[in-house]
């Protein structure tokens, strides 16, 4: 089972983004609403991927990406971005890339999310 | 001494017709301008004068009551016979105004010319010369009274460059015509012996022969040459100056009638200045020729209406500039107000649009997931199922909003590069293919054989395309037709042009028009100038953004062309674009 980690500000997405992934029964989500504590999170929980939200009020995705990638233990954790400011036009469901990194568009389906994941995690 | 011609009278010329009429009114305008004199003085002053005379010139006037004058018939304008055979010219006004004086009645005696004249007051046969120029030869059958006409002598010749020429000289070297019985024939014989004279038997004759070639030069009074000049169109002759002496007549009488003489010349003397003044301006005076007629007129009034013309012109043409560039300001400023209007209206959209894209996309995926979280559980089939898929469809209509108002204001960079257009339009089709299929629309395709490439983002532009035949669809319904035209030209060889949105362009710009037209029911009139406003849209609630031809006029103005939408005159709407070919291409 991969272990995926969902990191955004809204609670009730997070729960619902965690319900529908793991109702699959091949997926084990933790979620974070608090970008601070990100990547404490990611250190305890180990993720195989972590969705993050791009615009968060205490810390944003982009920042938490930074650390991610200047911490030895989570660099090598592939990150998607969850935005609302991307169009869907411009994310194909598997995502896209932009300045290297992948992005999807809210809203999303969670079958866009599941084909994002195993594309990237090669699953 | 010999004076030089006034200019004014050696240059001037008359017409002759104009001047012969001139002529011929003259004695009537004498006769009324001496009888109005007349009315008021004559008759006083004749009694008064004829009171004065002493009794032997009173006896001498009642022994002779008719005296016979043989005039000179053909010297104009100083003494003629006229056509009805009367006694008219200077000379004939003065001696009216002698009868009067002397209340005798003076008869005419018909001669031919001025020897006959001379020979018949040396017979007897007549009793008084009206105008005789005095001469040694003459009196001694004449008696001179005082002289009372004067008229300038001049030479008239055809050489140009006779000059100063001495009369001695011209005398002994050229032909000189004088008329028979003339005084300087007299004068000239005397003088100069050897002198080569011609006879003429008038002046009219003399100018001829002159101007023949007959004779070189002629000697004549000034008025009297021209009188003849202008009558006979003579154009070759000049009178080149005056010479001294100056012609002066007298009344001379036959020599046996000193009375008659002394009764003239205290009649002459009687006469009043005014009188002399009517006739001297009567008869001298040189015609002037029609205002209408003179040169110096003509070219004045030519000139002041070339540039009273010129002005006009000037001043249209001024006025026609001044208002095209008024236009043009006007158009430029009306655009420039539209720009800024819309930028600001992207701007405070765009600002708009950041926060409602964050704060309404957030909700829309919890939506999203809390709908595929139900969906799991409940059969597509089901009731529960088809509400489902209304909530499916309603997040993905509030995200094409979204999305609407993000491409509306989002920093737009193009990704330029040399397009053929005409790939454009079929790539865009193609992609609303299914869609023309399911509404059984028929496409008309219209494109130019070729079109040269312009620097565009076919992306972009297929953007445009698509929105623009997705409009069209939902305007028809089903069955039917879209037609779409590539053309290229220049500006002004394309016709039914668009009535605005082209401005922008010169004339001889090569353009390429694209055209997208439609059968539907075409756009409610009022509307058709707020179709590419933002939020503007004339489908069903929930259908449209309002914002695809906003976006689609600010992808197009980035290429610097331009679109319009209008109503088909047989129904149905177009949409035109312009583009320009001759931009620069990057490569």
């Amino acid at each position: 089972m991969k272990k995926i980690l969902v990191v955004d500000d809204e609670a009730s997405l997070t729960r619902l983004v965690k319900a529908n992934l793991e109702r699959t029964g091949r997926f084990v989500v933790r979620t974070e609403n608090q970008g601070a504590r990100a990547i404490e999170a990611a250190r305890q929980f180990q993720p195989d991927l972590i969705f993050l939200d791009v615009m968060m009020p205490d810390m944003g995705g982009d920042e938490i990406a930074e650390a991610l990638r200047e911490d030895p233990q989570l660099r090598n954790i592939p990150h998607v971005f969850l935005t609302a400011i991307v169009t869907r036009d411009e994310t194909p469901p598997t995502g896209s890339q932009i300045g290297g990194h992948l992005f999807l568009a809210k809203p999303v389906k969670t079958e866009e999310l599941i084909a994002t994941i195993e594309k990237v995690l090669g699953a | 001494m010999e004076l030089p011609l006034r200019s004014s009278l050696v240059g001037y010329q008359t017409n002759p017709s104009v001047n012969n009429m001139m002529f011929a009114l003259r004695p009537a305008i004498v006769v009324l301008l001496v009888a109005i004199l007349f009315c008021g003085t004559s008759h006083a002053d004749e009694s008064g004068f004829r009171t004065a005379l002493n009794d032997e010139e009173k006896a001498w006037l009642v022994a002779h009551p008719v005296i016979r004058y043989a005039p000179y018939p053909n010297y104009a304008p100083i003494e003629f016979v006229d056509g009805q055979g009367g006694y008219a010219g200077m000379s004939a006004d003065y001696l009216k105004l002698v009868a009067g004086r002397l209340g005798v009645q003076f008869t005419l005696v018909h001669v031919d010319n001025y020897g006959e004249a001379l020979a018949k007051l040396r017979a007897h046969e007549a009793d008084l010369l009206p105008a005789a120029v005095d001469t040694e030869q003459r009196r001694k059958y004449l008696l001179f009274a005082t002289p009372h006409i004067f008229i300038p002598t001049v030479l008239i010749t055809a050489l140009h460059d006779l000059g100063e020429m001495p009369l001695e000289k011209m005398a002994r070297s050229l032909k000189v015509a004088l008329v028979r019985g003339n005084s300087w024939e007299e004068r000239l014989s005397l003088k100069y012996p050897e002198a080569q004279l011609i006879e003429a038997p008038n002046d009219e004759s003399a100018l001829q022969m002159v101007s023949y070639g007959v004779a070189d030069v002629m000697i004549g009074t000034l008025v009297t040459a021209n009188y003849y000049i202008n009558k006979n169109s003579i154009t070759n002759l000049l009178m080149v100056r005056s010479i001294e002496p100056t012609t002066v007549w007298s009344m001379a009488v036959r020599n046996d009638w000193p009375m008659l003489r002394d009764l003239l010349n205290k009649a002459l003397a009687n006469l009043t200045e005014d009188e002399k003044r009517v006739i001297e301006t009567s008869w001298m005076q040189l015609p002037l020729p029609a205002w209408w007629r003179n040169p110096t007129y003509r070219l004045a009034a030519l000139g002041s209406l070339g540039t009273l013309l010129a002005i006009i012109f000037a001043t249209l043409a001024w006025n026609r500039a001044l208002a095209h560039r008024v236009r043009s300001r006007t158009l430029a400023l009306e655009e420039a107000h539209l720009r800024l209007m819309q930028s600001a209206k992207l701007e405070s959209v765009g600002q708009l649009a950041a926060g409602v894209a964050h704060e309404v996309k957030n909700p829309l995926a919890i939506i999203q997931m809390g709908v595929d979280y139900l969906a799991a559980d409940i059969p597509k089939e089901s009731d529960a199922g088809a509400v489902i898929a209304d909530m499916e469809d309603a997040i993905q209509r509030a995200d094409t909003v979204i999305k609407g108002l993000l491409d509306f204001s989002r920093e737009r960079k193009l990704d330029m590069h040399p397009t053929d257009l005409n790939d454009v339009l079929r790539d865009s089709l193609k992609l609303v293919q299914h869609e023309l299929i399911q509404h059984n629309i028929n496409v008309e395709d219209c494109l130019a054989p070729t079109l040269p490439k312009i620097n565009a983002d076919p992306s972009k532009l297929e953007q445009v395309f698509i929105n623009l035949f997705m409009n069209a669809i939902q305007a028809m319904g089903h069955d039917g037709k879209l037609t779409v035209t590539s053309e290229v030209g220049k500006l002004r060889q394309l016709s039914d042009l668009p009535s605005n949105g082209w401005a922008k362009f010169a004339a001889s710009d090569s353009m390429i028009r694209l055209k997208v037209e439609d059968n539907g029911p075409g756009i409610d009139p009022p509307k058709v100038g707020k179709v590419f406003d933002p939020f503007f849209t004339t489908k069903p609630v929930g259908q449209g953004t309002g914002l695809g031809l906003s976006v689609s006029r600010t992808i197009v103005e980035l290429h610097e062309g331009t679109i319009s939408l209008r109503n088909r005159d047989g129904g149905g709407a177009s949409v035109v674009l312009l583009f320009k070919t001759n931009q620069e291409t990057k490569p």
